[in-house]
Order: structure tokens, then sequence, then C-alpha cells
């Protein structure tokens, strides 16, 4: 009595490759996972520079400073275009009669406006006057950063 | 017969190549989690160390270096910052919680308040920050005039009152020590704070143990420094290892990563 076994070969070869194809699908699967983390980190970074950037050129006009209430809401300065997906919206606030804060959120955006990460970075800036000059032009205070841990992360 | 010994060889084919593709896929899979563990442990210490401040020649309350080595550093963290509200008299400060940012909140012996004290250009006095413990916190009492919630601090003595204008700034820090330690046999980078006496917790590991962590603290210039108060940047190097197969030579994952102090004055 002669019985078939063709079909055991193919039963294992079927075996073996699921296994395989289980682990290499594993193997993408922590690939893909660490290529999102990356991705995700690489985002936050983006979102910050983009609040470093906007901090750095935000352009303070003594007397816009000046008409601001003490305590009253931040003065919005408007959102600007950083780079490729990335926005930073500024604006400032009169702590006091002489200080201000200056603020600027950083966005990590994609293509279709969705926010993907942000940061908001904030720096204290305060007038500082010059009683030495007394030409017209001086008449308004110059802003300054103030002199010590100016800097701050916010959120 | 010779059906059985081909199918023995071709079965141990199979099972030599599982063997190998589960070990290939293991090792990434580690590989991978030291990468990632690398990296968000950088990514840490860069949100630690950025907002650090330094004044050269400055006291010791200017500068946020305390102490400072190649495998550890200590240094006074910003937790948080917000602005006073209400000053009720006395050592007690009001700050909004709504405009309060931070990790956590204020923790009573365990963090100290900065003040901000104006400058007088005119007369070259330049703005400093008054340092003083908290030692009581509450949120029981709301700021004045419709503000919301407030977040009281009892401080360890009386800032002067003309300080406590509504709107200054006081900002929240505390001491921490980042550092190469040994545990289990292995050498981890750890932090902790030391204002509560608590012990190191590890934060990237396992590293490589006589180099896992390297610290160099840059002048403005980008030369090394040994002066603390002239550190205006800090290269972080993390060495991650990842032992192989018994015999195999140990990956080592390395990053560098330039963390430059935002408050110093040559930042």
């Amino acid at each position: 009595m002669i019985r078939s076994r063709s079909g055991i070969a193919l039963v294992g070869a079927m075996f073996a490759l699921t296994v395989i194809g289980a682990l290499v699908a594993g193997s993408f699967f922590a690939g893909w996972m660490e290529q999102q983390s990356g991705q995700n980190l690489f985002f936050a970074t983006q979102a910050r520079e983009a609040a470093e950037a906007g901090l750095a050129r935000a352009a303070l006009d003594p007397a816009t400073l000046a008409s601001l209430p003490v305590g009253a809401p931040s003065y919005d300065l408007g959102v600007a275009a950083v780079g490729e997906g990335t926005t930073v919206h500024t604006s400032v606030g009169r702590l006091t009669s002489d200080l201000f804060l200056l603020r600027a959120q950083g966005f990590r955006l994609d293509a279709a406006g969705t926010t993907l990460a942000t940061r908001t970075l904030g720096l204290l800036v305060r007038f500082e006057s010059d009683d030495v000059d007394t030409t017209a032009a001086a008449t308004l205070p110059r802003v300054v950063r103030v002199a010590e841990r100016a800097w701050m992360e916010l959120d | 017969m010779l059906a059985l010994v081909v199918t023995l060889i071709v079965m141990g084919s199979i099972y030599t190549v599982l063997l190998a593709t589960q070990r290939a896929t293991r090792m990434q899979a580690d590989r991978v989690a030291l990468q990632s563990n690398v990296r968000a442990g950088s990514v840490i210490v860069v949100n630690e160390l950025s907002e650090l401040a330094t004044v050269p020649g400055g006291t010791p309350e200017q500068n946020d270096i305390v102490a400072m080595g190649t495998s550890a550093v200590t240094y006074r963290a910003m937790r948080g910052s917000g602005f006073i509200c209400q000053a009720p008299g006395g050592a007690v400060i009001r700050l909004a919680q709504a405009g309060f940012s931070g990790h956590r909140d204020p923790q009573a012996n365990r963090d100290e308040a900065y003040i901000f004290v104006p400058g007088t250009p005119s007369l070259d006095v330049k703005d400093s920050w008054l340092a003083l413990k908290i030692v009581s916190v509450s949120v029981a009492s709301a700021c004045p005039a419709g503000q919301g919630a407030g977040i009281t601090l009892t401080l360890a003595a009386s800032p002067p009152a003309a300080l406590l204008v509504p709107g200054t700034p006081v900002r929240i820090a505390e001491m921490m020590e980042l550092r190469l330690y040994p545990s289990d046999d292995k050498s981890w980078l750890g932090i902790r704070p030391l204002g509560t006496g608590e012990a190191i917790q590890p934060l990237v590991g396992p590293l490589a143990e006589a180099d896992g962590v390297a610290l160099e603290y840059l002048d403005s210039a980008g030369a090394p420094t040994l002066d603390r108060t002239s550190v205006s940047s800090v290269r972080l190097t993390l060495r991650a290892l990842l032992q192989g197969s018994e015999g195999s030579v140990p990956v080592v994952e390395e990053l560098i990563t330039g963390v430059p102090l935002r408050n110093s004055p040559a930042s």
C-alpha cells in the first residue's frame, strides 16, 4: 500500500514562510515605530526652532508698546511663516510700567494645516530710557532684553 | 530513506534560517529601543539645561551651574514661571494661575522663587532676581479683581514691598543633579532633585561604563572652559551599549548634542 506524502513539504514550507513573514513584519513594525518616534521629536524641534525664530525676529515698536495698558490682554503681532510647514505666532503683553513679555508660539503643521507639534517660548523685555540723549527721537525709550534670565520656556 | 534525509536537511536549513531571522529581528528591535532611549534622554537633557543662566564673574544666585564635571553636573533648573497678581503682605505673594506655566506647580521646601528686580540703567544698576526659598504653597485663595485662581507662596523671608508690583515675573527653580552612575552592573545617566533627598533615577541607559556620558562646557567663543560662570553652551555625548549574543562585539550608539544656554549673555 502506497500513501502519498507529497503535501508535507508544502505545509512545512508554508509554515516556515509564515513564521519568517511574522518575524520580518515585526522587524518592520519596530522600524516604523522608531521612524514615528524620531519624526515626532523632529516636529517638536522644528516647532521650538520656529518659536526661537519668532523671538529673534519680532520687531517691537516702542510707540506701540508704550500704548499698551498694563495687565491688558496681549497685543497680537501676527503669524509668520518661518519655513516649510512651520509658522510662529507672536504677541506681547505689558506686565508692569516698564516690563513686557514677548511670547512666541511655534507650530509644525502638516500639508492640510493640522498642528503636528507646538512649542511656546517667552522673552522678557523692558523699556530703557536714555537720560543723556535729549533729541526728539530719543523721547521714546529703547526696548531691550532684561539683563538676566530673560528667556523662558512657557509650554 | 532518501526522502527522509532530504526532509531532514531541508528542515535543518529552515530551522537555521528561522533562528538567524529571529536573532536579527531581536537585535534590530533592541537597537531601535536603544536609539529611542538615547534620543529621548538627549531631549530631556536639552530641556533641562537650555534655560540655565550664567553671568561671567557673577554671584552664586546669578549662575545656575553649581558644579560641573565630565560626567556630572549640578544645576538650578527652572520649573515654571508666573506673575504676581497680589502681595497680601509679609513674606506672602500670590501668582495668577492663568499666567503660570511650568512642568508642575511650585512645591514647598523644594523650590525657590526668583522675583524680578528691575534695574536702573541710568545708575548702571542691572536687572536681577531675588531668590527666596518657598516654605508653603496654597491654592485656596484667588487673585483679586476677577483674575481667577491664584497660587499663594509663603517665602522664607519678606521681599521688599516695592518689588511686589502686580505683573512682576516670578520664576520657580530647584537644584538638580545629572550624573553617570552604576546600577545592576551597568552604567546609567541618572537625575535627581537635591532638595528632596530622593534617590537618583535612571534617565538613559545602559551606557558605556567609563565614558557613557561626556559633558563639555564651552564659553562664548566655543572653547572649553573650566569657569562655570563663563559657560555659554554644553556639549553632551551619550554612548549607549547594546550587548549582542555571547562573544559578539557590543554595538555602541553615540549621540552628540549641543545645548546653548539661552540665559547666558553670549548665547
